[in-house]
């Protein structure tokens, strides 16, 4: 008998083992999953034409579309790489381990990577594409839409690019397929997902983006405007005459009009600042967070991957 | 009794056996740890051994039963064998491809039976369309409802015929009657070893029925707390074992078990109630007919009382 302690565990199907081509893996994901992505597919198709029909509305002049309902629409494809993540990922792996049916597909004539491989592929192939579409109708929308573009740094705005919509649906699939590999129950796997992204959204948007770049400081005379224009507001405030920031007097808060100024004027404060993001930055944000996405997804799906390999023959 | 008792095999020379093995498994270990949960109750570190050392040979073309109790570490050692999980220590080698069907029979609950067909035919390089089509016609499994709707042992077959369309070198089946009702078994059990007769495919199989295999397997594979225990063929066990009846005086008490001194062999284990004792004693490689030991009665083993005797011991051995 062998000594444990000496040998290096191997598994070897045998010499000749044939493995069956990526082809194949497609052809079998499709067969698999073309119910979910052509119901999919449907949805996406009509609420794009929607979207269309609406930011045509708009231009001809026939009926303007409030800018609430414009939001309202935009925060709705904002939902979509969740809606990626959350439904398609999640429950990839997850379901696949509840139902034990992993046991079915991985003793077949293929590797449990490439069989992973081969749905993610495909189906991330679909988030992609109509992650593209939602975000180029949606930016239709934003242009056709006046005073919109001002907002094109805001939350919502930002977010539903094409660009940034893509690299938040590969991450979110990413992480999908990692949450449900490591807790391998599907609701369970649904729920984190659906926290972790929103947590990392949130963490982004608010902590995060205004840091890309540093921001560009304008100072402007007490009177004589804030500065603001288009684009990220990163902070903003108080400069006494000797050019040290302060915070507004409590009493000039709650002065009037007439007096605040008066106030500031008492308290030494002399001029206003203000650190932001210019709306010419805009591209270079979006590439720059799409960037971060893209790269937080090749670690999660890397560790997905090298686990996967490390409990099964690979 | 020798808490100790090396594997009992009856498989010729390891050049042989290298030859004409369809799976060949050597030094085999795998622990599985504690979940997240498991390790904060019960301390760092905590952990099952699945397989310790294990080790055999299947011959190319045999149909092989698996025993053991449950927690044995049948169901990992085939999902190793299946390349489903990685082992810790060891070396597995199949010779050739490989189907397997789990305990649970898992299928895609959404997809038909012709569906999962179709599927499986996508994931292997080799497939038989006729030969699964064929499994599932026999017993009248419908192809056209949603596996989700079929009855357990409808889900079983049409797992079985999955992987028989595959054409495997060596099918591995973990529990496969397990979810088969009485009349059903004999007849699946019946076709199997035909359809593995007809293709030249070694089977390696699973079960806790021990009766059931009797007429179905030809080579056995015993396995206690993850080891080896027994590995043979059948009917070279059976002659090598023996049943002694006698008088429970004999032999006299503290007398050591594994030397019986009645004749040669070695005792597997040992009963005393109702005023007697029975052994079942191994005898030495080749001595076939059992020595009868003045007051003692010698009958052949059966299938049943091989394993029992093997698993029994075992849990003496592990208590």
């Amino acid at each position: 008998m062998t000594n444990p302690a000496q040998t290096r565990p191997s598994t070897r199907p045998g010499p000749h083992t044939p493995r069956v081509s990526v082809w194949q893996v497609l052809a079998a994901a499709w067969h698999q999953h073309r119910s979910t992505l052509l119901v999919s597919g449907v949805a996406v198709l009509v609420a794009s034409a929607i979207v269309v029909v609406i930011s045509r509305l708009d231009t001809a002049g026939e009926e303007a579309v409030s800018p609430t309902t414009v939001q309202l629409i935009i925060l709705l494809v904002d939902l979509y790489p969740l809606g990626v993540g959350v439904f398609l990922a999640a429950p990839l792996l997850a379901r696949e381990y509840e139902h034990q049916t992993h046991l079915f597909a991985w003793s077949q004539d293929v590797s449990p990577t490439r069989w992973l491989a081969g749905k993610t592929v495909l189906l991330l192939t679909v988030a992609i594409v109509s992650a593209l579409l939602l975000g180029g109708v949606t930016r239709e929308l934003v242009l056709t839409t006046p005073g919109t573009r001002d907002f094109a740094f805001d939350v919502p705005y930002f977010d539903a690019s094409p660009l940034v919509q893509t690299g938040h649906v590969v991450f979110a699939f990413a992480l999908g397929l990692a949450v449900g590999l490591l807790v391998k129950r599907s609701v369970l796997a649904m729920t984190l997902t659906f926290v972790g992204f929103l947590a990392a959204r949130i963490v982004t948007a608010f902590w995060i983006r205004p840091h890309y770049l540093s921001p560009v400081h304008t100072v402007a005379p007490v009177g004589q405007g804030s500065g603001y224009g288009p684009g990220l507001a990163v902070d903003s405030g108080y400069l006494t005459s000797s050019g040290q920031s302060v915070a507004l007097p409590a009493n000039c808060a709650t002065s009037s009009s007439g007096d605040y100024l008066g106030c500031l004027g008492r308290n030494d404060i002399a001029s206003v600042y203000l650190d932001s993001q210019p709306i010419d930055r805009l591209l270079t944000f979006q590439l720059t967070e799409t960037g971060i996405a893209l790269a937080v997804a090749v670690v999660l799906a890397a560790v997905t991957w090298t686990a996967l390999r490390r409990t099964t023959r690979g | 009794m020798n808490e100790q008792m090396d594997t009992v095999s009856t498989d010729p020379s390891t050049n042989d056996r290298a030859d004409s093995s369809a799976v060949r498994v050597q030094g085999l270990g795998k622990r599985y740890r504690a979940g997240l949960g498991a390790a904060l109750r019960r301390g760092r570190g905590s952990s099952t051994v699945a397989l310790r050392d294990c080790g055999f040979d299947v011959p190319a073309g045999s149909v092989t039963a698996m025993v053991g109790a449950n927690g044995a570490g049948k169901s990992t050692l085939l999902a190793i064998l299946a390349g489903l999980t990685a082992p810790d220590t060891g070396t597995v080698r199949v010779n050739g491809r490989s189907a397997f069907v789990a305990q649970d029979k898992p299928v895609y609950r959404h997809l038909t039976p012709q569906a999962m067909l179709t599927l499986a035919a996508r994931l292997n390089q080799r497939w038989d369309s006729d030969r699964a089509r064929s499994w599932l016609q026999h017993f009248e499994i419908p192809l056209d409802r949603a596996c989700g709707r079929l009855s357990g042992g409808q889900r079983a077959q049409v797992a079985l015929a999955a992987a028989l369309g595959a054409c495997p070198d060596v099918l591995l089946l973990d529990e496969p009657l397990a979810e088969l009702d009485p009349l059903v078994r004999r007849e699946v059990s019946t076709e199997l070893l035909g359809r593995a007769a007809e293709t030249a495919m070694t089977v390696l199989l699973s079960s806790h029925v021990v009766a059931e295999l009797a007429g179905t397997a030809d080579h056995l594979l015993v396995l206690g707390r993850g080891r080896t225990l027994l590995t043979g063929d059948i009917d070279d066990l059976l002659a090598a074992h023996v049943r002694y009846t006698g008088p429970t005086a004999h032999p006299p008490a503290g007398t050591p078990a594994t030397d019986p001194p009645w004749g040669p062999g070695t005792v597997v284990d040992a009963s005393h109630d109702h005023g007697q004792s029975r052994y079942v004693v191994r005898l030495p490689d080749g001595l076939d007919t059992p020595t009868r030991p003045g007051a003692w009665t010698s009958t052949p083993v059966n299938l049943e009382d091989l394993v029992h005797a093997y698993l029994i011991h075992d849990r003496k051995a592990g208590s």
